[in-house]
């Protein structure tokens, strides 16, 4: 987890594995373009069900200068 | 239900597939009269049940299907309640491999090693007492578990810390 440029504390590495945030999926995110995301962002985009697919989907649709909050409120809104 | 069908439950069937009574008590009988009983070794102790003082236990348990059969012997003073997880079946005739393949709940009584603490506290892992202690074995916290972990260098860890990595498998 330390390779993808993250310093996780112990909270924060079981609530990763809780969640099954993979290094894979740090990767895929930060592929995606969410470099910066911290533990508690990437637990938070985890458990909202933002993956790199969704976030390619929502770009596809037009969405453009998207964050995590906008990603969320999209996934909430349940339009894609 | 007939006087015949209640004396066959009691007494368990004849013949080659025995009633599950008489399996039950072929292998308590087998583990009150073998070498150990039925125990757990951990580094923090070891967890030892009253089959090998031939008292102090009792179990629930079910031999086929849902048919859930109890024994009860005195309790000892000191021992634990805890629920051994499920790894298999019950058709174990050897009670050892019953209590670490099937499911039950058992009194067992924790033995805590004190060397365990000693070399704990040489990681830094101070203030084990006889719960923690137990609490460690229980999930399998090892010397060599704490080292790895430690060797880490993660921020805010502790005992509760190495259980819980334990408990989610981090």
């Amino acid at each position: 987890m330390r390779a993808t440029g993250l310093k996780p504390n112990t909270d924060e590495l079981i609530g990763m594995k809780v969640q099954g945030i993979t290094p894979e999926y740090v990767r895929s995110m930060q592929a995606a373009g969410f470099k910066d995301l911290d533990c508690d962002e990437l637990i938070g985009a985890k458990v909202q069900g933002v993956t790199p697919e969704f976030i390619e989907k929502a770009r596809k649709h037009g969405f453009q200068n998207l964050t995590l909050d906008k990603l969320i409120a999209l996934k909430h809104a349940d339009i894609l | 239900m007939n006087l015949k069908r209640t004396i066959g439950l009691i007494l368990g069937h004849r013949g080659r597939n025995p009633g599950p009574w008489r399996r039950l008590l072929a292998a308590n009988r087998k583990a009150a009269t073998g070498p150990s009983g039925a125990r757990m070794f951990r580094e923090g102790g070891v967890f030892a049940d009253g089959f090998a003082r031939r008292a102090s236990f009792s179990y629930q348990f079910r031999l086929a299907g849902e048919r859930f059969f109890r024994l009860g012997f005195f309790p000892r003073p000191g021992g634990r309640k805890f629920i051994l997880r499920s790894r298999g079946t019950q058709e174990n005739s050897n009670a050892r491999d019953f209590c670490t393949t099937a499911k039950g709940a058992g009194l067992f009584h924790f033995s805590a090693d004190p060397k365990y603490q000693q070399e704990m506290k040489s990681l830094g892992f101070e203030r084990i007492d006889g719960d923690k202690q137990w609490a460690m074995a229980i999930h399998d916290v090892s010397l060599k578990f704490a080292q790895d972990i430690k060797a880490q260098n993660l921020q805010g860890l502790d005992t509760d810390k190495l259980i819980a990595f334990k408990i989610f498998t981090v």
